[in-house]
């Protein structure tokens, strides 16, 4: 009878109920869209490589070389050369390598030339290699692997052909028309920014920019290293800072996605607080409202006190009321984070590389869901003990005179 | 058995004035007596009404209803005591017009802890006595008629089967037929034993009761409060 009252009260008030519901809707979505692209960035930070052990470049800053090699986010001050890709290969403690050479766009999406290794090597995540939606890795000079994204986005299929441009921006009055390229594979989605990445052979690269056929290049961006024993890590890093022929910089993935992602640390408690202060005003908001409904309910309340009900049951009510207020505001929010990361989703990735997955009901969720139930609930807990308090009183003070 | 006793009962409102305050020397009320209660606008009728449902309680006195002293109970066992044993109806009826006619009516047995299985039956006998159709058994209260809703009221009073009820006021804003209609399908639906105040500053109403009394005969004049 108590949950038939709350319920059949709130749609009677349905206008002011409304109005709350909207308001914490809103705050509930923004909170919840808050954490989850704060878990997704972090997620697609730290899930961008895995089982590299070192990242080799010429001496720039750490998060430079991180940036560039990782996300293709900014350039190389300048490039390293081959012969100590060679150098570096021939390490004892060096189990591959993997060269990366980038320049190159495709309407906006960049190029990653490397060997055919890094199908092999390449990991993201928990270490989930590279997989196959069609094709396969390139094998001439001719052929082109495309990231999930890039074939979504642009509609491309496996042989579709394409042309390069030269540099990274949208619009290139520098195109590679002479030679085209013809799509072999097509990569699934890793949500890393291998998604929107075209990737060519090294040779490739070479021969656009003037090479010769079958000929490595002279120089290249970054190279991924894999050792045979994580053991020697910091060694060959301090061998290859202390590089006598080269300055170049080693840098160990992980830890430096660890130190920029804590770098980027502000920006995450920014929209925390941002977060937070919506969410505080709509609970202050809805106490206001909550009080405002109260005092204009005193006849209704009183009614029930009069034919028994006790403050507890009063008490109950507004909790109950609330405690649905709330869960038809989570579960708007909850749909209205969805669409907004279905909607905006594409763009971000296309403009950020960080894939935003849909919100999946885990235990995270669970919780933030739990939390903020339990947080409207305290909320509440004033003016369902004012109005406990007052109804009958305030009833018969109406009447007595 | 007495259904009421008060003994030199004393109220008044903290901010009201002295000669609104109220104090009974000594009344008592036969079980199954059915009494008119009357006094001019303000004399404190009402007030009654409300300490002997246990609104609200007196400064000094004793008052006993069905023998029980209703200063010694906690304000939860005076809820719980009011829902079991007193029927109410006022002039307003405090009808919850978002439920509907059947759910305000066994609003009033759950509270009185009186729900079974037969409520459902026993709500839908009762409005059909009080000639209530029955197309409107589901209808939300706020959508009723006055008469209906007086109906409705008067169901809800009643399906306790309470040994006591308190009429305040319930026909003032109705005309001379309509009130003496409503007084009649009260009375046609009163268990015998049922004991019934109806208060009311209209006399000519006292011939369908057994005992007229004017609140002023019950009270005394305090010079000193």
């Amino acid at each position: 009878m108590l949950w038939r009252i709350a319920r059949l009260s709130l749609w009677h008030r349905r206008i002011t109920i409304g109005l709350i519901v909207l308001a914490l809707t809103l705050a509930f979505a923004v909170l919840l869209a808050v954490e989850h692209i704060r878990h997704e960035v972090r997620d697609t930070f730290t899930g961008t490589v895995s089982g590299v052990d070192l990242i080799v470049g010429a001496r720039t800053g750490s998060s430079n070389l991180l940036l560039y090699s990782l996300f293709g986010i900014g350039s190389p001050t300048r490039n390293m050369s081959w012969d100590s890709v060679e150098t570096i290969r021939q390490q004892p403690a060096v189990d591959w390598v993997v060269p990366l050479s980038m320049g190159d766009s495709h309407r906006g999406f960049r190029v990653l030339a490397t060997s055919s290794d890094f199908f092999t090597h390449f990991h993201y995540g928990q270490k989930h290699p590279l997989q196959w939606q069609h094709g396969q890795g390139f094998a001439t000079a001719s052929d082109v692997v495309i990231g999930s994204s890039v074939a979504q986005q642009l509609g491309y299929d496996l042989g579709d052909s394409l042309v390069l441009a030269h540099g990274q921006g949208r619009t290139s009055f520098s195109r590679h028309t002479d030679h085209p390229f013809t799509i072999t594979g097509v990569l699934q989605p890793t949500g890393t920014p291998i998604d929107q990445t075209l990737l060519i052979g090294l040779d490739a690269m070479d021969l656009i920019h003037g090479g010769k056929p079958g000929a490595h290049p002279e120089s290249i961006s970054a190279l991924l290293v894999g050792l045979n024993s994580r053991i020697q890590t910091f060694t060959l890093q301090r061998q290859i800072n202390e590089f006598d022929d080269e300055a170049l910089l080693a840098i160990l993935p992980g830890v430096e996605l660890s130190l920029l992602w804590e770098n980027l640390g502000w920006i995450e408690t920014s929209l925390r607080s941002i977060a937070a202060l919506v969410l505080l005003s709509s609970m202050l908001g809805m106490i206001t409202l909550l009080l405002v409904s109260i005092q204009q309910r005193q006849q209704e309340l009183g009614t029930l006190r009069s034919l028994g009900a006790g403050p507890w049951f009063v008490f109950a009510l507004i909790e109950i009321e609330v405690l649905l207020i709330t869960a038809s505001a989570l579960l708007l929010a909850l749909l209205t984070t969805q669409l907004g990361l279905l909607a905006a989703g594409q763009w971000l990735a296309h403009i950020t590389g960080i894939q935003l997955t849909l919100l999946k009901i885990d235990a995270r969720l669970l919780g933030w869901l739990g939390l903020l139930l339990l947080i409207s609930l305290l909320a509440a807990v004033i003016p369902a003990w004012l109005a406990s308090r007052r109804s009958l009183l305030q009833q018969l003070h109406s009447e007595s005179h | 058995m007495l259904a009421i006793e008060l003994r030199d009962v004393e109220f008044h409102y903290p901010s009201a004035p002295p000669e609104h305050a109220l104090h009974i020397p000594h009344w008592q009320v036969d079980h199954g007596q059915r009494l008119f209660l009357h006094g001019r606008s303000g004399s404190g009728k009402t007030t009654l009404l409300r300490l002997l449902t246990g609104m609200m309680l007196p400064q000094q006195g004793q008052i006993r209803i069905l023998g029980e002293d209703i200063q010694t109970m906690s304000a939860s066992q005076r809820d719980s005591f009011r829902a079991r044993h007193i029927g109410q109806i006022s002039q307003q009826f405090y009808l919850l017009p978002y439920l509907s006619v059947a759910d305000n009516i066994r609003l009033a047995a759950v509270l009185a802890k009186k729900s079974s299985a037969a409520l459902d039956n026993n709500i839908y006998q009762l409005l059909e006595k009080l000639d209530m159709p029955a197309n409107l058994f589901h209808q939300t209260a706020g959508r009723l008629s006055q008469g209906q809703q007086q109906r409705v009221a008067i169901a809800r009073a009643l399906i306790n089967q309470p040994p006591l009820l308190f009429a305040d006021e319930p026909t003032s804003a109705l005309d001379e037929d309509s009130a003496a209609a409503f007084i009649r399908l009260l009375l046609q639906n009163l268990t015998p034993d049922t004991t019934l105040i109806m208060i009311s500053h209209d006399h000519r109403q006292a011939d369908w009761f057994d005992q007229s009394v004017a609140l002023q005969d019950l009270t005394v004049v305090r010079e000193d409060i």
